[in-house]
């Protein structure tokens, strides 16, 4: 006998991360979920952001270090809010669930926030599969990855809605051809917004500062 | 490699819905659809559900799992499309411009029960 069930295994998930998006929506706070992998400059890209723009945009950050609070520490000049969680066993180590960003989000003064930025465990695979009630996902990937990495993790790049191509000062120095990369992004993704950054010079942040600002007033209105 | 905690859930919501259709300990076989664009394996998926159901009311079903093409309808013509792979584009007119409507399901779809041998 065979008996017709139809229920999603991760609606639990689910629910919880919609949840998320009501309690910040009724904030007025947009949510950025910043994924990539280990070391592709998430956390001097919030740097960068911040120095240009921390006293605009009112920032606070959501650190998802499985196992240090570096990355906490290295934004704490900016006097922004920051809650570091540490992924619990339901998530395992390698990515944020809703669960956790909830408790993140009752410790953070979101009356006083215009925009959280998470920053998810550095891994291009778990974090793109998690919906933690974000409103955009943004793929921080380094030019020193190679030009093959859309093609290896087309969910991340179907899930965000912009690309940040760091360490482009690096450029030099590598055989890395940025325009077959651009074209990888594309055929998985030609909607994304993309912007060539170097997190180090300062290259391209900017760009990237004003979307940013973009998304918060659209947000507004 | 997160698909530990994923089986773990389903494991769990397979007991609660055995025991409300009072079919626990009958259960032969699971059919779940995993869309192609998520990230999990279905070997991975199959070994921990192994793993999670020794010893359990749920030792002797077995889990199959059946891959949902990344489908949807292109934007711009109205086409109809399956994506076999990269790029995500139109087969019909080229477009990117695509509303991807399956590929990332993760769905009990339904259970297989072993009959009493009494009706
Ligand atoms: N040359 C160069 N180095 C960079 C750039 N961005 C980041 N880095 C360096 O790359 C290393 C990793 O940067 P992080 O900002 O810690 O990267 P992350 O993505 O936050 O790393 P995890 O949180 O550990 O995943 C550091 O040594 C940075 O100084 C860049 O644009 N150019
Ligand atoms: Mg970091
Ligand atoms: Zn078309």
């Amino acid at each position: 006998m065979e008996i017709k069930i139809v229920k999603k295994v991760l609606e639990a998930y689910e629910k919880l991360a919609d949840e998320n998006q009501q309690l910040l929506a009724g904030k007025g706070v947009y949510a950025f979920n910043l994924i990539g992998s280990p070391g592709s400059g998430k956390t001097l890209l919030l740097e960068r952001t911040f120095e240009a723009a921390a006293a605009e945009i009112k920032p606070g950050v959501i650190e998802g270090d499985i196992a240090t609070t570096a990355d906490a520490e290295r934004l704490q000049r900016f006097g922004v809010p920051i809650v570091q969680i540490n992924t619990g066993p339901f998530g395992g180590d390698c990515h944020l669930a809703p669960n956790l960003i909830r408790a993140a989000l009752e410790d953070l003064p979101l009356d006083e926030l215009s925009v959280v930025f998470v920053e998810n465990v550095g891994n291009l695979v778990c974090p793109a599969e998690f919906y933690v009630g974000e409103n955009e996902k943004v793929v921080v990937l380094s030019v020193a990855e190679g030009e093959d990495k859309p093609l290896k993790y087309p969910l991340a790049f179907r899930e965000a809605k912009a690309v940040i191509i760091n360490k482009v000062d690096l450029l030099p120095h590598l055989d890395l051809d940025l325009d077959v990369l651009k074209r990888n992004v594309a055929a998985v993704n030609a909607g994304l917004d993309v912007f060539e950054v170097s997190a180090k010079t300062g290259t391209g942040v900017a760009a990237w500062v004003d979307y940013v600002k973009g998304r918060l007033a659209a947000g507004r209105n | 490699m997160h698909e530990l905690p994923v089986v773990h859930s389903l494991v769990e919501q397979l007991r609660a819905e055995a025991e409300r259709l009072g079919v626990d300990g009958k259960v032969a076989v699971v059919h779940l659809k995993l869309g192609a664009l998520t990230t999990f394996v279905p070997e991975a998926m199959t070994f921990y559900f192994e793993v999670l159901t020794k010893g359990t009311d749920l030792e002797s079903a077995r889990l199959d799992v059946e891959e949902v093409p990344v489908a949807g309808t292109c934007r711009r013509c109205g086409e109809a499309i399956t994506l076999e792979g990269l790029p995500f584009v139109c087969a019909a007119c080229g477009s990117p411009d695509l509303e991807i409507t399956s590929g990332r399901e993760l769905v009990i779809d339904s259970l297989e029960v072993k009959d009493d041998g009494a009706g």
